[in-house]
């Protein structure tokens, strides 16, 4: 079959070919070109398809369908428009709507980054500040031992830095006050601490230093913040001096005329 | 009763308060500097504790006090010299070394020189040895022996004179790189000339000098001055001088950064124009025990020199104290 030919064929069978096309139909049908017999056949074809009757559908039919849809239906659980959905519609429906959906989640983003990350952070900070405490804690106590009077004294400089109710810088300044081997480095610990003579503990700590000095220097000190602070239970602790033999006798005098002004 | 307090402390202070206030620097006037007109008072009615610490008897220069009083009267007539010299090597010579003197009696002069060992030179003093035999046909043989030791281990030399009673003077040289420790009581004065290091000296009746030094310092002693020369002090380092009865005359370079705390009941001064005072304000704390306030005027003179540094606290009692431009 001449596919190439079947437009004008079609149009032969449906009798629409214009004058030139006829020609040109005849003459392809002179040359052997278009089979008459089969033009004829495809003719016979189309008039049969176009005589073919269409059966109507019932009015049963319709009212069944109906029946079989509203069963099926009722079979089915029954889908409202879920929570999610109105809220969706609420939300994403209007220009608004998104608009404070967007900030409502930056905002929300920003709290909840901030409590997580805000609380070790700061725990971390605090942790490290009692760190910074114990090093200095450690480097202070570590440079009372040293041989070096100037890095004891760096040590006492140190614990001035530190708090006076840290309980273990006030032992190693009374350690130092009552043992260092250079009268200067003990009149340091002795002018740190006095500053804090007004706490009880403190007070009672210096009091009971007295006995343990053998340097003029520092008992002479003693004796000056004893008189400072007014406080008479040094008095005694300052007669076993008094009555030292290796205590030189114008220590005694000046000792002696301090004390006495300790009403 | 706490504005009574302040205002009767404020009455007893114009002169004072005013000297702290002032600022160190154009005024010709106020420039601490050697010029009598400047002192920085610590005025008796400063002390608020009413702690009159003046003792007249004691009122002179306590600079050759122990000169005049070892060596006066028939002190050499009575006594004579033994020298003996030792030379001590060092097991790491050229190294840094350490050097511990300590003395019961007797003084001690430290000077660098330039050479590998220490020289240690000790001058003994007994009861000269009577020729004639006294009254009851007895005559002095012998006074009691001595007791010096000196050893040397890993470049730390350590001499020990334990005797109280027989004077022993040290004449000691050393390199100029040495840290030394000396310890004096009784004739103890204490000299040290041209070393580089950490100087650590104590002595209870003697002046101590230290001249042309570099380093840092503590010298403490009871009586007599404490006169220190720098040619360079070790930044940083916290120093103390203290006394009881002398002068601290301290001389520095002209760039020196400290901080100063000081202490005493004469006068301070200075002919440094980078000196300022910090005005010292009463301590006002809350006692823990009651309620009450207790009240303290901390009669420290804060000040740094050259906008300060390390803390080099002075102290004396009769006494001043001289910070000079070297």
């Amino acid at each position: 079959m001449e596919e190439q030919h079947i437009a004008l064929i079609t149009d032969f069978i449906d009798g629409a070919l214009t004058e030139d096309a006829k020609l040109t139909f005849d003459k392809l049908v002179a040359e052997g070109q278009i089979d008459m017999v089969e033009v004829n056949a495809l003719a016979n074809l189309k008039s049969e398809v176009v005589n073919m009757n269409t059966p109507e559908p019932s009015a049963e039919l319709k009212v069944d369908f109906y029946k079989m849809l509203s069963a099926e239906q009722a079979k089915q659980p029954t889908i409202r428009p879920s929570i999610l959905d109105r809220l969706n519609e609420l939300v994403f429906g209007h220009m608004l709507g998104k608009m404070v959906f967007g900030i409502t989640l930056l905002v929300l983003g920003l709290v909840v980054g901030r409590n997580f990350m805000n609380n070790p952070y700061q725990s971390e900070i605090s942790n490290l500040n009692g760190q910074m405490i114990e090093m200095k804690e450690m480097m202070m106590m570590a440079m009372l031992e040293k041989e070096s009077v100037s890095d004891r004294l760096k040590g006492i400089q140190m614990s001035s830095e530190l708090s006076s109710t840290n309980q273990k810088v006030i032992e190693a300044l009374f350690l130092t006050l009552d043992n260092d081997k250079s009268a200067n480095v003990r009149i340091a610990a002795l002018n740190t601490l006095a500053q804090y003579a007004n706490d009880p503990q403190i007070r009672e700590g210096l009091i009971n230093s007295i006995s343990q000095q053998t340097s003029p220097l520092v008992q002479m000190a003693l004796a000056t913040l004893m008189v400072d602070l007014q406080e008479k239970k040094a008095v005694d602790e300052f007669n076993s001096i008094l009555n030292d033999e290796f205590t030189p006798e114008e220590v005694k005098t000046s000792l002696k005329e301090r004390i006495e002004k300790i009403m | 009763m706490k504005k009574i307090v302040i205002m009767t402390l404020l009455g007893c202070f114009p002169l004072a308060v005013n000297a702290q206030m002032v600022s160190v620097k154009p005024n010709p006037k106020i420039q601490v500097s050697v010029d009598p007109d400047f002192d920085i008072n610590i005025d008796p009615s400063f002390d608020f504790n009413f702690d009159f610490d003046f003792e007249p008897s004691m009122d002179f220069d306590f600079g050759n006090f122990n000169e005049s009083f070892n060596f006066g009267g028939n002190f050499k007539e009575l006594y004579q010299e033994d020298t003996q010299e030792v030379e001590i090597p060092l097991s790491k010579p050229g190294q840094r070394g350490k050097l511990n003197v300590e003395s019961h009696n007797g003084q001690v002069r430290i000077s660098a020189y330039d050479g590998v060992t220490v020289k240690v030179k000790m001058i003994k003093y007994s009861k000269k040895v009577e020729k004639s035999s006294d009254k009851a046909g007895m005559r002095l043989l012998s006074s009691g022996g001595f007791s010096v030791q000196a050893e040397e281990y890993n470049n730390t030399v350590t001499i020990e004179n334990e005797g109280w009673g027989n004077r022993v003077d040290f004449e000691i040289q050393i390199p100029a790189g040495f840290d030394i420790s000396a310890e004096t009581y009784n004739n103890g004065n204490i000299e040290i000339t041209g070393i580089k290091g950490e100087m650590n000296v104590e002595s209870y009746n003697g002046p101590i000098t230290l001249k042309d030094i570099s380093g840092s310092v503590s010298a403490s002693t009871y009586n007599g001055q404490v006169l220190v020369t720098f040619k360079e002090v070790t930044p940083d380092a916290p120093m103390i001088f203290s006394t009881y009865n002398g002068n601290i005359d301290l001389t520095v370079p002209a760039g020196t950064k400290f901080s100063t705390k000081m202490k005493t009941n004469r006068e301070i001064y200075t002919d440094f124009e980078g000196f300022n005072l910090k005005p010292t304000a009463p301590k006002t704390e809350r006692s823990k025990e009651g309620n009450g306030y207790s009240l303290k005027y901390e009669n420290w003179v804060e000040g740094t020199l050259n906008g300060g540094g390390a803390e080099v606290m002075m102290e004396t009692h009769n006494g001043n104290i001289y910070i000079r431009k070297g």
